[in-house]
Parts: C-alpha cells; sequence; structure tokens
C-alpha cells in the first residue's frame, strides 16, 4: 500500500517553487522551504499572507498553480490528500458531530483496515496522549465537548494513523489565554514526546517563537525569512521582520562620510557592519533597529558622564511581568524595557545604546 | 486540446475529459444533459413548430383580447397583492417575536403545498356558499377572479417583502427611533426604501407568474378562453395549432425572462425562492 | 405605542390568516355536511366520501397519483442529495450553475407546454413515463436547493480532515454528509412528494386519456359539473394530507436547524 511505501521512503517535506495564482491575485510567490524530519517548523505571518493556502497545498487540499511539494525526495503533487498520510489539525476541532469520540479518533484507522482490537487499543493510547481519560470520554459526543477538549479529540485523530507530518493551522487562535498558554506546552510535551514532524501556522509570533525549532516568516505570499528563533530575533533580514517579531526600536538613517547617522536621534552609530557598499548616492535605505531590553537607562546626572542620549519618560507600561517606558529623546520615542520599575512619568533619564546595533537594509 | 475542448471548457468550465475520470463530474454532466434534454430542448422543439407553421397574422389578432385581459387582470391583481403583502410582512417582521414568526410563516406557506387547483375549489365553495346566504352573484363574476388571483399570489408576495424587511439590521431602526421617528415615519422613510428591492422581486415574481395563470380563470370564472394559460390550453388540445400556442408561449417565456433579468441585474441578488 | 402597534400588527396578521384558511376549513367542514351547499353539521356524515372512493376513477387516479408521487419523490430526492454534493465538492461556475434552478423560476405553463410539444413531435404516447419525466424535472431542482444548502451548511473543515485522514469522495459521501444532510433528505421527499400529487398543469399537458392523476379528475369534474360534495370528499383528504406533510416538514427542517446552531 501506499503509506507502507511512503513511511519507508522517509519524511523529509520539501517546498519548491511553489507559486498560487487565483485570477489575477498571486496568492504565494516562490515559496521554497524544506522541513527537517522530526522538526517543529513554525510559519508565522500576519492573516491574508497565505499561510492557510500554503498548509492546504502540502495537505493536498489544493493545487499549486506551479511548484512541488516532496516528501523525502518523492514529488506527491499528484496525489489526492487520502493518499498522503498526513494529519491536520484546523482552527475548529471540526470534530464529526454525529460520531462519538471513540469513532471519531477511529475514523482514520477504520480507513486503513486495521482491526478492532488494534484500534481500540490505539484509540485509548491517543485519549492518554492527550491527557484526556478513556474511561470518561470514549463515548462523549462532541457536543458535549469544550473547546480545549474538542481540539484536545481532534488532535488524538490526527495522530492515531501515524502521520509522517502533522499540519497545524492556527488551532489555538480560538482558545482563550490560560488555555492557549496549556495547550501551547501540551504541544511541545507530544512533539518531545512522539518526534513527529510538525508543521504548525500562526499568527501570533510569541506562540510561534515559543514552538518553533525553526520559524520562516511569510508576508504577502513571499517568504521573508527563514531561521531559528533567535536568528528571527535578533538578525531579522527585512524591515517586515524586524517590525513583526517582537517588539522593536526602528530607526531611519543616512550614510553621512561612511558613517551612520540617525536623524531622530541625532547621533551617529556604528553598526559593527562594514559600510562600504552604502554611500548617500546608493538608493537602499538602510534601517538600525534596538531591541528595547537592549537599551541601558539610568537617572539623569546633571554632572553625570553625558554619555548616551538624555530625554524624559512619557510613558509607563506595565504589564505585570514587564514593565515598559516610552522614553522621549530629541524627536524620538524609544521604548526602553524597566526591569527594576523605578522610574517615574516625566523623570529625566539618559539611555545608552548597546555596542552593536543591527542593521536592516530595504 | 482540441478547438472543441476549449470551446466546451469556456461554456461549463472544466475541460470534458475531466468529466470521464471524476465521477462527481460525471454526476453533474449527467444532471445537466436531463434538465437540458427535458427543459431546454422542449423549448427548442416548440420554437421549431413556429417556424414550420409561420406567424399568421391572423392568430395574433384574435389572441389580442386574451392577451391584454391577462395583461390587466395580471396587473391589478398584482398590484392588489404586493398592497396586502406589505402590511402583512410588516406586521410579521416587526412586531412579531422570532417563535411567532416561524409558526405564522409556516401557516402563510403550507397552503402553497397544497396547489392551486385546491385552493381555487375551495374558495370557489366558499363562494357558493356565501352566495346562498346573500342570494347575490358572487361565484362566476370578475370578482370571484380577482378574488382567486389574489388569494392564490399573495403568499408568493408576501416571501420576497418579509425577506427584505428581515434582513434590515435593527439597528438603522433603533437609530431613527431614537432620533424621533414614529412609525409612520419609519414606515415609509426607512423600512419601505430599503426594502424596495424585495418589493420589486415581489412584483415582478407575482407578475409573470399571473400572466400565464390558467386553473385560477377557468375554477373561478368558467369562461374558457379568459386567459392567456388558459388560452394556450385550448390552442393546444382543442384547436391542435401547435405552432400558435408556441408563438404565444415563446413570447410569454421571453417577457418573463427580460422581466426577471433586468430585476436580477438591478438588485444584484439571485432569487432563490425557498 | 408600541403595544397599540403589536395589537394592530396582530391583528392584520389574523384577519389575513382567517382569510386564507377559511376556504379551507369551510371545504373540510362541508364535505361532512349532508345537505349539498349549506353547511349544516347537525348530522355529520361520511356519505360523500364513501361515495366518492367508491368511484373507480377516483381509485384509479389516486393510485396513480400516488405511484407516481412516491416514484417521483423518492428519485428526485436520491438525484437532488447526489448533485448538491457534486455542486459542493467541485463547485461548477458559469451556466452549469445556473441551470438547475431554471424550472423554479419559469412559469409551469410554460414548461408543461414545451414538454407536450416536445411529446408530441416524437409521438410518444403520454403516460405514467411521460408526466413522469416531467415532474422530475422540477421536483430535482427542488430537492437540489434543500439538500444542496444544508450540505453547504457543513463546516468546510469537517470535510478537509475527512479527506486528510484518508477518505475519498465516497466515504465522505455515505459516513458524513448523508448522516449530517439526512433531515434535508427527508424534508425533500416530503416536499417533491406533495408538489407531485398536486401538480395539475404539468400533469395535464403531459398525460393522456389513459392515465389520470387525482387533481386531473378533479379538474375535470370541475370543468363538468362544477361544484359537488364528492369533490369536496376527495379535495378534503388532500387537503389534510398535504397540510400533515408540510408540518412535518417544518418540524424537521427547524429541529435540523437548531442543531447547527
Amino acid at each position: 500500500m501506499l503509506f507502507n511505501w511512503l513511511r519507508g521512503v522517509g519524511r523529509y517535506l520539501e517546498l519548491e517553487d511553489i507559486w498560487k495564482i487565483y485570477g489575477d491575485q498571486v496568492i504565494l510567490k516562490n515559496i521554497n522551504i524544506g522541513v527537517e524530519k522530526g522538526e517543529f517548523f513554525v510559519l508565522i505571518g500576519p492573516s491574508g499572507s497565505g499561510k492557510t493556502t500554503l498548509l492546504k497545498i502540502i495537505a493536498g487540499l489544493e493545487e499549486p498553480s506551479k511548484g512541488f511539494v516532496k516528501l523525502n525526495s518523492a514529488v506527491i503533487n499528484d496525489y489526492p490528500p487520502h493518499k498522503r498520510n498526513l494529519g491536520v489539525l484546523f482552527q475548529r476541532p471540526a470534530l464529526f458531530p454525529h460520531m462519538n469520540v471513540y469513532e471519531n479518533i477511529a475514523f482514520g484507522l477504520k480507513l486503513r483496515g486495521w482491526s478492532r482490537q488494534d484500534i481500540d487499543r490505539r484509540v485509548k493510547e491517543m485519549l492518554e496522549t492527550v491527557r484526556l481519560d478513556p474511561s470518561k470520554y470514549l463515548y462523549r459526543t462532541p457536543e458535549k465537548l469544550s473547546g480545549g477538549e474538542q481540539q484536545r479529540v481532534a488532535l488524538a485523530r490526527a495522530l492515531a494513523p501515524d502521520p509522517d507530518i502533522l499540519l497545524l493551522d492556527e488551532p489555538l487562535s480560538h482558545l482563550d489565554y490560560l488555555l492557549r498558554k496549556e495547550m501551547i506546552y501540551e504541544l511541545k510535551r507530544l512533539h518531545r514526546e512522539l518526534r513527529k514532524t510538525f508543521f504548525y501556522i500562526t499568527h501570533d509570533q510569541w506562540e510561534g517563537m515559543m514552538l518553533a525549532d525553526r520559524i520562516a516568516v511569510i508576508y504577502k505570499g513571499s517568504i521573508q525569512q527563514i531561521g531559528s528563533p533567535k536568528e528571527i530575533y535578533e538578525r531579522p533580514a527585512n524591515l517586515f521582520v524586524a517590525s513583526f517579531v517582537g517588539d522593536n526600536n526602528l530607526f531611519e538613517t543616512r550614510v553621512v562620510n561612511g558613517k551612520l547617522y540617525v536623524p531622530d536621534l541625532e547621533i551617529f552609530v556604528d553598526p559593527g557592519d562594514e559600510l562600504d557598499e552604502y554611500n548617500e548616492f546608493s538608493n537602499k535605505q538602510i534601517y538600525i533597529f534596538i531591541r528595547p531590553e537592549k537599551i541601558q537607562i539610568k537617572k539623569y546626572e546633571v554632572d553625570g558622564e553625558g554619555k548616551g542620549l538624555c530625554g524624559y519618560v512619557v510613558d509607563k507600561i506595565y504589564t505585570g511581568s514587564l514593565s515598559y517606558l516610552r522614553v522621549k529623546v530629541n524627536s524620538a520615542e524609544i521604548l526602553v524595557r524597566d526591569a527594576e520599575e523605578k522610574y517615574m512619568l516625566n523623570e529625566k533619564v539618559c539611555i545608552s545604546l548597546p555596542e552593536n546595533l543591527t542593521m536592516v537594509v530595504e | 486540446m482540441n478547438k472543441l475542448s476549449l470551446v466546451l471548457k469556456k461554456i461549463f468550465r472544466v475541460y470534458p475529459l475531466q468529466i470521464f475520470k471524476d465521477p462527481l463530474y460525471l454526476v453533474i454532466g449527467i444532471a445537466s444533459i436531463y434538465i437540458i434534454i427535458f427543459l431546454y430542448l422542449p423549448i427548442i422543439v416548440s420554437i421549431t413548430k413556429i417556424l414550420a407553421q409561420g406567424i399568421s397574422v391572423d392568430i395574433v389578432m384574435s389572441s389580442l383580447p386574451v392577451l391584454w385581459r391577462s395583461f390587466v387582470i395580471a396587473l391589478i391583481s398584482t398590484a392588489i397583492s404586493i398592497a396586502i403583502a406589505i402590511p402583512i410582512s410588516y406586521s410579521l417582521s416587526f412586531y412579531l417575536k422570532d417563535k411567532e414568526k416561524i409558526i405564522v410563516s409556516v401557516l402563510i406557506i403550507a397552503p402553497y403545498w397544497v396547489g392551486t387547483l385546491l385552493k381555487m375549489y375551495s374558495l370557489a365553495y366558499l363562494l357558493l356558499i356565501l352566495e346562498n346566504i346573500t342570494n347575490q352573484r358572487i361565484l362566476y363574476t370578475e370578482t370571484s377572479l380577482y378574488l382567486g388571483m389574489i388569494y392564490n399570489y399573495t403568499p408568493l408576495a408576501i416571501i420576497p417583502i418579509y425577506l427584505a424587511m428581515e434582513r434590515i439590521d435593527r439597528i438603522y431602526i433603533d437609530s431613527a427611533r431614537i432620533l424621533g421617528a414614529k412609525t409612520l415615519d419609519l414606515i415609509f422613510r426607512v423600512v419601505l426604501p430599503i426594502s424596495y428591492p424585495g418589493l420589486i422581486s415581489g412584483f415582478v415574481l407575482v407578475f409573470t407568474g399571473s400572466l400565464g395563470e390558467m386553473i385560477v380563470p377557468q375554477v373561478l370564472l368558467g369562461s374558457p378562453r379568459y386567459m392567456l394559460g388558459q388560452w394556450i390550453y385550448e390552442l393546444t388540445f382543442t384547436f391542435r395549432r401547435f405552432g400558435d400556442a408556441s408563438l404565444l408561449s415563446l413570447l410569454y417565456l421571453i417577457l418573463t425572462l427580460v422581466v426577471l433579468g433586468y430585476v436580477s441585474r438591478r438588485n444584484g441578488a439571485r432569487e432563490i425562492i425557498l | 405605542m408600541k403595544r397599540i402597534g403589536r395589537f394592530l400588527a396582530l391583528l392584520i396578521i389574523s384577519i389575513y390568516l382567517v382569510f386564507l384558511y377559511s376556504p379551507i376549513i369551510i371545504n373540510i367542514l362541508g364535505s361532512f355536511s349532508p345537505r349539498k351547499y349549506i353547511i349544516d353539521l347537525s348530522t355529520p356524515t361520511l356519505h360523500w366520501f364513501i361515495e366518492a372512493f367508491s368511484n373507480k376513477d377516483v381509485i384509479a387516479s389516486s393510485t396513480n397519483s400516488i405511484k407516481l408521487s412516491i416514484v417521483s419523490s423518492l428519485i428526485s430526492s436520491l438525484t437532488g442529495f447526489l448533485v448538491g454534493y457534486a455542486y459542493v465538492m467541485r463547485r461548477p461556475r458559469g451556466f452549469i450553475d445556473v441551470m438547475i434552478y431554471v424550472p423554479i423560476i419559469i412559469p409551469e405553463i410554460i414548461e408543461a407546454f414545451t414538454l407536450a410539444i416536445f411529446y408530441i413531435t416524437l409521438r410518444v404516447e403520454m403516460g405514467f413515463t411521460t408526466v413522469l419525466l416531467g415532474h422530475l424535472t422540477f421536483n430535482i431542482a427542488y430537492a437540489f436547493v434543500i439538500i444542496r444548502s444544508r450540505i453547504d451548511l457543513i463546516p468546510r473543515e469537517i470535510i478537509n480532515v475527512a479527506r486528510v485522514l484518508g477518505a475519498n469522495d465516497l466515504y465522505i459521501l455515505l459516513r458524513i454528509v448523508l448522516p449530517l444532510a439526512l433531515p434535508a433528505i427527508l424534508s425533500s421527499i416530503f416536499l417533491t412528494f406533495a408538489l407531485s400529487f398536486d401538480d395539475l398543469i404539468k400533469t395535464l399537458f403531459t398525460s393522456g386519456p389513459g392515465f389520470k392523476t387525482l387533481p386531473v379528475l378533479i379538474w375535470s369534474k370541475v370543468g363538468r359539473g362544477g361544484i359537488t360534495p364528492e369533490i369536496n370528499a376527495i379535495t378534503t383528504i388532500i387537503l389534510l394530507i398535504s397540510l400533515s406533510i408540510s408540518l412535518v416538514l417544518t418540524y424537521i427542517i427547524r429541529k435540523d436547524l437548531e442543531k447547527l446552531s
């Protein structure tokens, strides 16, 4: 059977030059992604960037206009969804309303011709994996389950046939905050225990950062950057990634006499990267960005060292675990992390920027 | 791909070969063929009958009275039906609770599934009884004909009007009331203007249906050649003048399509009657 | 102010409902009355029913009507179900999308007449089959509309999940769509049964002297003798059956829609 063949061949997922055009709208542009076996791969991007379409193409629910979907080097474009041995979890649990929990989870197994005993065993195993007590849940119907429970059953259903890859389409977006946090840890645990390849889509970059081994950022149909969460956070490839992931302070700059000048702060900075190719005549715009937690802040002392920029606090933002300040320096408002929470509104402060600044060229 | 496939693709938006690989397309194909054979083909056949027989001025002249009468009767009865349907729809939409709305809608629609013949028969019987009581001629007059038309078509008028009124977001009503609108203002300045497309749909549906009505005049008036529907029937089965009947039927069809097409283009939405 | 409004509204609706139902109720009552054109229920009788249904023609045409309606409703509902599923899964556009709604919009006499001409041209003998084929044309359209809308209400994710889990189109049709669309299919069967049973115009045009349905029989009797109590009796039976069908239908649809939300 096809499943065995695919299983034997391997589980490495590759998206090669994928395009999707609908009428005269280009939804996906030249997508190239490679997912390692056993990886937790996350695709993040704002709504409308084409993520769900890409997932549907991987699942076989839609056809790409151009390009190939490969599973361990074998092109699977022509395979309908039921021959691809994948699992999928959507935003809504989409449990079959006319079947109980047992029948829902057994659905994929029945299709593969499993025996009654094997199915029984596997269903109970799956329920335990998603931390639902079989004795209580086995024969319940979906309408009697809470949203979180339904999502767990949907997960069990998707994993029961032991798919090569689990596709997840923003499965947590309809859950409330507490439930979402709980499910994120569940997903991480499951991924560790099952060692399965996960392909996860979300617009919430915190979710993405927490879950991912590697991240791809997508915007308006094209991939902006692929890398580990650390790479994406600390070395964004372009302006979009820099502003999309995490809080950031972004500044426009100008190249003046081989040095980088920040008009809003009225200072020169040294980005630590070569500026040779860029001068005032090149038409690329350089931005520098600084993460709030990398900025040092101290009280303003009249006869202090004067090194650094000085201004005053215009806003205090308290979010429980973290505190931020917005500091007005010259014509810019900078977001600064206030670890010790000791500054007041309108207080005069001075900030100092980190040694190496990251540059983004557009 | 050869040219024929491309042409077929333009019409049906599907490559013909795909039909045979995919059973679902096959199903759609078979259904389409059935409709073509039993709906569209007969229309074409009747057109050929017209061409075969030729159009005679004779038939047009002798049909004019019937056509004119049908037009007038349809127009008047439709106008009255709409006039009745508006207050009923308004009452139903704005003054009844949800549960009540469902019950009343069901009650209004239910007689429709009984069939025109039975409704007209019942009405005739009622009028007969009234005749006996009041010693006045009611049945077999133009009055009874109009009563029958209105009785039959008012529910059909209520449906689109009621739906259009239901679709009005109650926020508009609330805002208008807060701004000081009284009920009469609401009716004439807010609800009717917004539900205007529904009114037009209702009018058009009832009017085009009434033109070709056959059962109502036969049962309630008795005169065999009063309206268009009866006339087509007579031409077909009594006089066997197929070409003439086809001509009239075709004219009726074209009129209906033109009017419906014009209205749905203006309103945008497709009319799905249920 | 609002109370006056509501009172008026209820009044208007009540008056209309009375207007709508009095002929029907009078008809039903009159069929039990021993006197011909006056309703006298002091001594109700089943006389007219017995008279009517001992008539050979009445029995024959009733049987015809029932046979026709059963076959018509079953075939059209099954077809409507399959075609509805096909349309939801493949979403054809353009002419094909619209063509199946046409029988609902076209005035029945045009359909009836053109089909009659078609049969006459082909020199086909008019009987059960010719009538049935004509009925199927509009019944399939109605069945399609009802069932397709219900299938459309099944969340797309459910079908997609099933596809990824390994189900092909047939499996999804039988194990997922059919159970969920069952109320709509039942409603469709009842509705198309009623439509076929009560149909006059199309049947009149496409049947011959050999095959009469009950409405056709009533039509000819009314044409000849006008209003008679026997016909009252017959129409009463049909009225009661049709009205109860539409009530059952509504109940089924409501229950189903409640479950959805």
